[in-house]
């Protein structure tokens, strides 16, 4: 055998290799990850200021004492030389570096042979689960503490072999490197890869004694590990130790704010099977080309010297596989199963089988595998295998680094500038914001700004209550989690000044309506498309902001031993390498390499049980893609059309819908695009269908119809809706049969409209001091007209009506405070949906105020499953509510002043009131509201209702609507009073008397509706209209 | 602030002791202020001097309304001469002071600085609220405060010009201050407009400020309706206009009041559409019925005023229509519709067909519109199994109604 120090041509290109592939591709994927930004954020953190832990950005402040900082620290320092981004890449490159070098330390400590050690690097360039975890999922700590883990596996061997101290220290020191790296790491690092490190050293020495493995019996491995129980103890102390001291403040913060998060669902804890896209990412990149040799990874890892890897490795594979079998969640319990993201088991047993995989190769490449296969199948059979099983790996490689080209993880690149600048310009940084539609990008946003968020990307860190009693990870992307998001970004938005949050910049135009109907307005679109909406009537952040001490000691800890154990690790290990070299004393071969074995005589048996599991796993996949393509073969089965079909419009694919529909129609794509284009509204625009039920019926060879039941998911609510369709098969393939469209024709084709439109300077004076007086605009006058606190269905709200008297328009805020008969605060909310928040002078509205309670706070085992945006958590009151105060703030509007569509009939049925709108405006209404007043005979109101309408009105059309009134006999008025009604500070009754002194009350009596129902008698329509796009 | 001025005077003492001072040890020692002078103008050099018969450990405590300071002194022949350091000497009003000799406050007077009226005052103004409404009750205030160029208001009784225009009339008032301000109450005026105000005080004046006369509530006015024809066609435009509206003061409202136009239908439904004022005239629309009916429409500024109530009658357009069903009677075929000249009416007329089964259970409501005169209804199988049923059928206020049966 050569020595050690020549040097190894198979890690030289594997090195090579690895910085010119990985090198180069982190530019065009790292960006994109899911969290390589967050980690630049902290870097920024550290950046600005590197010893205080406190970081205002997200969730209205956390600590960064809650992560490790080696890497945020490392990026933050390298960013003083070339920015941030330069400072993420090279310690990405580092970490590839690391981890090429770490895989070959290991596998050659492993196999004791450094030819196979060359390979399992140049395997670990092409790993599928390496290339996953750098280029999609950008876990950069996760990289660098795992491959040092990796370096110091040969030490840590070492040391509990010979008992030699210098090992003791370069191990202890890369362990310290792990631990402020990541701290998942060495903890499940001790677990998985020490334990059967040590069990596999103490096997060794064993192996020693009596000159065979084979003959190594339970009494000799017993004494053994007598002879190795100290060295292995004071290693294990010694860790023990460096995991508490060296990130002591993370275990600190732990301790003094434990994760009150609830679970967040991830993928990896899916069942593989049923939800197949969380198996490809979780279990079948990873594993890739893997799976085919799965048996002679079990082969090998069950001889007796690698037993213990053995058995760390089967139970890595098994809590791999999250939610497919129920043995992880019963290995790890309820609450380990559901804070852990399992896929990183599945990461560690891939890289624990590397080394295997690496001495496979190298049998087949050229060792006893090869010809053991010239020997039973041929030479040329031997290159086919070799050939596939490289095309394999390649093709792997290429699909799992394209993944997130494909099927991006990620909007498109967001130019941060404007944003950033909007921020800064004219105190806007004054106040908190929230990006809407950014992805994992609002970390680099973040990173860029002085402005504060109310979210954040790091969920661990969160303390606000609406966000940890909520499953969601950002409420940036609340679509995607369903009610609970949705839910949790409603409360931002209706009660904003609770958050001192004015702006959010939308990049999905999905939250619109939301924010439209929350009393938000657009503000200006930046020159990189996000739109800008903001709140009126919220203070700016105080001067002063609350935050959470930690001892002085601690921040000097955390600022100095992360950077100090590099320095420290560095000079033990290279440092002493170069020392060796430069003595030129030739080196001792590592213990290890001693023990390699000589590679021949590859059994038979296992070729042909690796033939045949091959074989199955080849079957599976191939069963795999035939279902995938039966089920979504478009125009297979009158199921699949329908399913297509609705699937191709809900992601506005229009022309593949299209080609769904009947080709005898004669509908030309064209007029099927025009008819598409101009239908508007929230299902159309604003929702996602969530699930889709198929009934069919009368099915013939050629003919079936269906009965389609559907779900969508709106910003706003949730949408049922039923459609029937014919469906034909015309050569082989069906169609849909197409419907006729709405004939109306508007009456004009031009008109002419005159409209009153405002315009608001702001500041007149362009100055950086505070807005001169005479620039700031009187607020507007409004008038309470009633309020009433009441109960309905178990649930307390204050209803009523006010104006607006001045003669401006009006922004409406309104903010009511409930309380107990001894003055005790119970409960504050502001109006939501139930208001129009923009009044034209002398306009009136309803509204509503609904105390909703921050959701499942308390009934967090009860969690709803299903997705219901508009699901309401009524709160939780101690005490019976009998007393109200009532604030209404008016600013003055100059935005979303539409009022032009008309009640054009109404119709009382046995089954609702059926009406019409008409729009007889210029602007096409997206979304018309209809607020419903329900008033006594005596014409006082008693409740108030809201309905959305699914389609929206173009100009000059009409829009039909059916409403089933409420029955209210059950309503209980608690209390009716004006007395605790303030506008703008001032009390309502002074404005009463001063404003409208002589006010005709009969003018509201004549505009109510007389209807019979039940528990009222009047009722009355008002309407409000949210336009997408306006003119 | 306490321990701050602690370590002031810590400091102060500590500079001072380094002064090599000897000191005279006597007990009842009581220097004499020489300088007589007690009042000063702002910003004046102030010393107050001391006669002394040698050295003393003496310091000077100046206290006005910004604080207090400990001064150390000057030797001047055997006099020792306490120089008021400038923010004393810059801040109008009373400044006491206080000789402490050995440690002892020995002496104490105080001096009466003026407000420095011979260079340039400043003038800070305000004029709010910014708008108010016409007629006799509301106002804006007018406040001025007239100080030197250290910032000292001058002293009660400053007279200060405020001047305000309004259309053609510019008055012009005296006031006097009191309370260290000057103050005026600018009543608003019967006419809508625009009341400009500015103060001025010696050479000084303010810049223009603004507050807005807003028109008053609206008053009872009138409402006209003009269409093209008087048939329900369900397809013209009624345009209901207001006449000028004004306030009590025959101000025109303030553009974009809101005006609501209630129409009241035969069968009681209460219609709405709405419109804002433009230079007082609202003008909204609403298509006409699609079937015979007689509107009544009054128009509201809710609570403020209200207009006339107007008829408009809408004859019937479309008199009858054929219905045709087919052999099975699952295809049902209406019109064609025509309208009042027998032309085809415009496209878009809604037809509703009320299905019930035989026991009056209403089952589903189809709705079609017009297509060139002609409205088609289909009654699938799947969801209208073979049986009896009975239909209403609705278009442009005909109604009928039909008992079938419904056989493939």
């Amino acid at each position: 055998m050569k020595t050690i120090q020549n040097t190894n041509t198979l890690l030289i290109l594997a090195l090579i290799i690895g910085l010119a592939f990985h090198g180069t591709s982190i530019f065009f994927t790292l960006e994109y990850t899911y969290d390589a930004l967050i980690h630049l954020f902290f870097a920024s953190h550290y950046a600005i200021d590197w010893f205080e832990p406190w970081d205002y950005h997200w969730y209205t402040g956390f600590t960064v004492q809650s992560y490790p900082p080696l890497i945020h620290q490392t990026i933050g320092l390298l960013s003083k030389v070339g920015g941030l981004k330069f400072g993420m890449f090279t310690v990405a490159i580092v970490g590839i570096l690391l981890f090429i070098t770490g895989v070959y330390r290991f596998a050659a400590f492993m196999t004791g042979n450094r030819r196979v050690a060359g390979y399992t690097a140049l395997l670990a360039v092409f790993s599928s689960t390496f290339i996953e975890t750098l280029h999609i999922f950008g876990q950069l700590p996760s990289i660098c503490a795992l491959s040092i883990l990796l370096h110091v596996m040969p030490e840590i061997y070492l040391w509990t072999k010979t008992g030699k101290y210098k090992f003791l220290v370069s191990s202890l020191s890369l362990i310290a490197v792990t631990v402020t790296s990541h701290h998942v790491t060495p903890i499940f690092g001790m677990v998985f890869f020490i334990f059967p490190l040590l069990g596999m050293a103490v096997m060794d020495s064993a192996a020693e004694q009596v000159n065979n493995i084979k003959d190594v019996r339970f009494k000799t491995f017993y004494k053994a590990f007598k002879k190795c129980f100290w060295r292995i103890v004071i290693f294990g102390g010694a860790s023990l130790v460096l995991i508490i001291t060296c990130i002591l403040p993370y275990w600190y913060n732990s301790k003094k704010n434990p994760i009150t998060q609830v679970p967040i669902p991830h993928g990896s804890r899916d069942n593989f099977l049923e939800v197949t896209s969380s198996g490809l990412v979780f279990f079948v990149i990873p594993w890739g080309i893997l799976l085919f040799i799965l048996p002679y990874l079990f082969y090998r890892f069950y001889s007796k010297r690698y037993m213990f890897f053995g058995m760390s490795f089967t139970m890595l594979t098994i809590l791999g596989t999250g939610g497919t079998t129920p043995i992880p969640l019963k290995l790890l319990g309820e609450t380990a199963f559901n804070i852990l993201t399992l896929d990183r088991f599945t990461l560690w047993a891939t890289i624990m089988a590397l080394p295997i995989f690496g001495e496979f190769a190298y049998r087949l490449v050229e060792g006893d595998l090869k010809e053991r296969i010239h020997g039973m199948f041929g030479r040329l059979y031997h290159r086919i295998l070799g050939g596939t099983i490289a095309g394999g790996l390649l093709l792997m490689v290429g699909f799992t680094i394209t993944l997130g080209y494909f099927r991006p993880s990620q909007p498109a690149q967001i130019k941060m500038l404007p944003i950033v600048n909007f921020l800064s310009q004219d105190s806007h940084d004054s106040w908190r914001y929230l990006p809407l539609g950014f992805g994992d990008q609002m970390a680099w946003l973040s990173a860029q700004t002085m402005a504060m968020t109310v979210d954040g990307n790091y969920h661990s860190a969160r303390r606000l209550p609406e966000l940890t009693t909520r499953a969601i990870e950002r409420i940036e992307n609340s679509k995607f989690r369903g009610v609970e998001g949705i839910g949790s970004l409603q409360q931002f938005l209706t009660v904003p000044e609770k958050y001192n949050l004015k702006y959010i910049f939308s990049n999905d135009k999905f939250y619109d309506p939301i924010l439209y109907f929350c009393g938000w307005q657009r503000l200006q679109q930046l020159e990189n498309g996000i739109m800008v909406w903001e709140k009126l009537n919220v203070p700016p952040l105080p001067e002063i902001l609350p935050k959470e001490q930690t001892p002085l000691f601690l921040n000097i800890l955390w600022g100095f031993i992360p950077l100090s154990t590099v320095v420290f690790a560095f000079a033990i290990n290279i440092m002493m390498l170069w020392l060796k070299k430069l003595k030129l004393r030739k080196g001792e071969l590592p213990n290890f390499m001693k023990l390699s074995v000589s590679y021949s005589h590859f059994p038979k048996n296992l070729i042909i049980i690796n033939h045949v599991w091959a074989i199955i796993v080849l079957c599976s996949l191939f069963f795999g893609l035939y279902t995938f393509y039966v089920k979504n073969t478009a125009q297979l089965s009158p199921n699949n059309v329908v399913q297509s079909y609705y699937d191709a419009i809900d992601f506005k694919e229009f022309e593949r819908a299209h080609s769904y529909l009947d080709p005898n129609a004669n509908l030309s794509i064209d007029q099927y695009m025009l008819e598409v284009s101009v239908t508007d509204g929230i299902l159309s625009s604003y929702a996602k269908l969530d699930s889709i039920g198929i009934e069919l019926s009368d099915v013939t060879n050629l003919s079936a119809k269906a009965k389609v039941s559907t779900q969508w998911i709106t910003p706003l609510e949730k949408i049922s809706k039923n459609y029937f369709h014919e469906l034909v098969k015309i050569a082989n393939k069906w169609y849909i049969k197409t419907k006729k469209k709405d004939s109306d024709i508007p009456p004009d084709q031009l008109f002419t409209e005159n409209t009153t439109t405002f315009y608001n300077h702001g500041r007149r004076k362009i100055t950086t001091q505070q807005t001169h007086h005479e620039d700031v605009l009187k607020q507007p006058v409004l008038e309470i007209l009633s309020a009433k606190l009441v109960k309905y269905n178990g649930q307390y709200s204050i209803i009523g009506e006010l104006q607006n008297v001045d003669d401006v328009p009006a922004d409406v805020v309104i903010k009511a405070t409930l309380y107990n008969d001894l003055n005790k605060e119970l409960a504050v909310y502001n109006a939501k949906f139930h208001v129009k928040h923009k009044l034209m002078p002398k306009e009136t509205t309803p509204f509503k105020v609904n105390f909703e309670g921050i959701a499942w706070s308390s009934t967090k085992d009860t969690m709803p499953p299903t997705f219901n945006p508009d699901e309401f958590t009524p709160i939780a009151l101690d005490e019976q509510p009998i007393k109200f105060n009532l604030q209404t703030a008016g600013n003055v509007a100059n935005t979303d002043l539409y009022k032009r569509v008309a009640l054009q009939n109404l119709e009382f049925t046995n089954y609702g009131i059926n009406g019409v709108l008409y729009n007889s405006g210029i602007q096409e209404v997206t979304i018309p509201q209809l607020l419903i007043s329900y008033y006594n005979e005596e014409h006082e109101l008693l409740w108030v209702d809201h309905q959305f309408m699914t389609e929206g009105i173009r100009v000059q059309r009409k829009q039909f609507f059916t409403y089933l009134p409420l029955e209210i006999d059950c309503i209980k008025v608690i209390e009716s009073s004006l007395e605790n009604c303030y506008v703008n500070g001032l009390p309502n009754a002074s404005i009463t008397k001063k404003v409208f002194p002589n006010r005709e009350y009969e003018h509201s009596h004549a505009q109510e509706q007389q209807y019979n129902g039940t528990g009222f008698s009047f009722i009355k329509f008002d309407i409000n209209s949210y336009i997408g796009n306006p003119k | 602030m306490n321990l701050k001025y602690f370590i002031l005077i810590i400091l102060f003492q500590l500079s001072c002791s380094r002064e090599q001072v000897s000191i005279t040890h006597a007990e009842n020692f009581r220097p004499q202020i020489i300088s007589n002078k007690t009042i000063y103008e702002a910003g004046e050099t102030i010393s107050l001097e001391f006669k002394t018969n040698g050295e003393v450990d003496a310091k000077i405590l100046l206290k006005n309304a910004y604080g207090s300071s400990l001064i150390a002194p000057e030797l001047n022949n055997n006099n020792i001469v306490f120089k008021v350091p400038v923010n004393y000497r810059k801040k109008a009003g009373i400044c006491n002071w206080v000789l402490i000799v050995n440690g002892k406050s020995v002496t104490k007077g105080e001096l009466q600085i003026l407000p420095k009226s011979k260079a340039k005052p400043t003038l800070e103004t305000y004029f709010g609220p910014r708008s108010i409404t016409a007629g006799i009750s509301d106002y804006s205030m007018l406040v001025c405060v007239t100080t030197d160029i250290y910032d000292n208001v001058f002293p009660e009784g400053t007279d200060v010009l405020f001047r305000s225009q309004f259309l053609n009339t510019i008055s012009e008032n005296t006031i006097t201050s009191k309370d260290l301000i000057s103050w005026k109450n600018i009543p608003t005026t019967k006419k809508a407009g625009r009341i400009l105000v500015n103060t001025s005080f010696k050479e000084v004046t303010s810049s223009e400020l603004t507050s807005i006369v807003f028109p008053s509530n609206a008053v009872k006015f009138m409402i006209k309706a003009d269409r093209n024809h008087n048939y329900a066609d369900g397809n013209q435009i009624i345009k209901f206009q207001t006449d000028v509206i004004l306030d009590k003061y025959k101000n025109i409202v303030s553009d974009g009041t809101m005006v609501n136009f209630i129409v009241e239908n035969t069968h009681g439904a209460l219609l709405n559409t709405v419109a804002p004022t433009i230079r007082g005239i609202a003008s909204a629309s609403i298509l006409h019925p699609s079937e015979k009916d007689d509107w009544k429409i009054t128009a509201y500024v809710t609570g403020a005023a209200k207009s006339n109530t107007i008829t408009a009658k809408f004859k019937t357009a479309i008199k009858d229509y054929e219905v045709i069903f087919s052999e099975s009677n699952r295809s049902i075929t209406i019109g064609p519709l025509t309208s009042f000249m027998q032309q085809l009416i415009p496209d878009g007329i809604l037809i509703q067909l009320e299905i019930y089964n035989k026991s009056g259970k209403h089952l589903e409501t189809k709705k079609v519109s017009s297509i060139k005169g002609f409205g088609h209804i289909n009654l699938e199988k799947e969801y209208h199994p073979n049986g009896d049923y009975h239909l209403k059928l609705k278009a442009a206020g005909i109604h009928k109604e039909f008992d079938l049966t419904l056989d493939e």
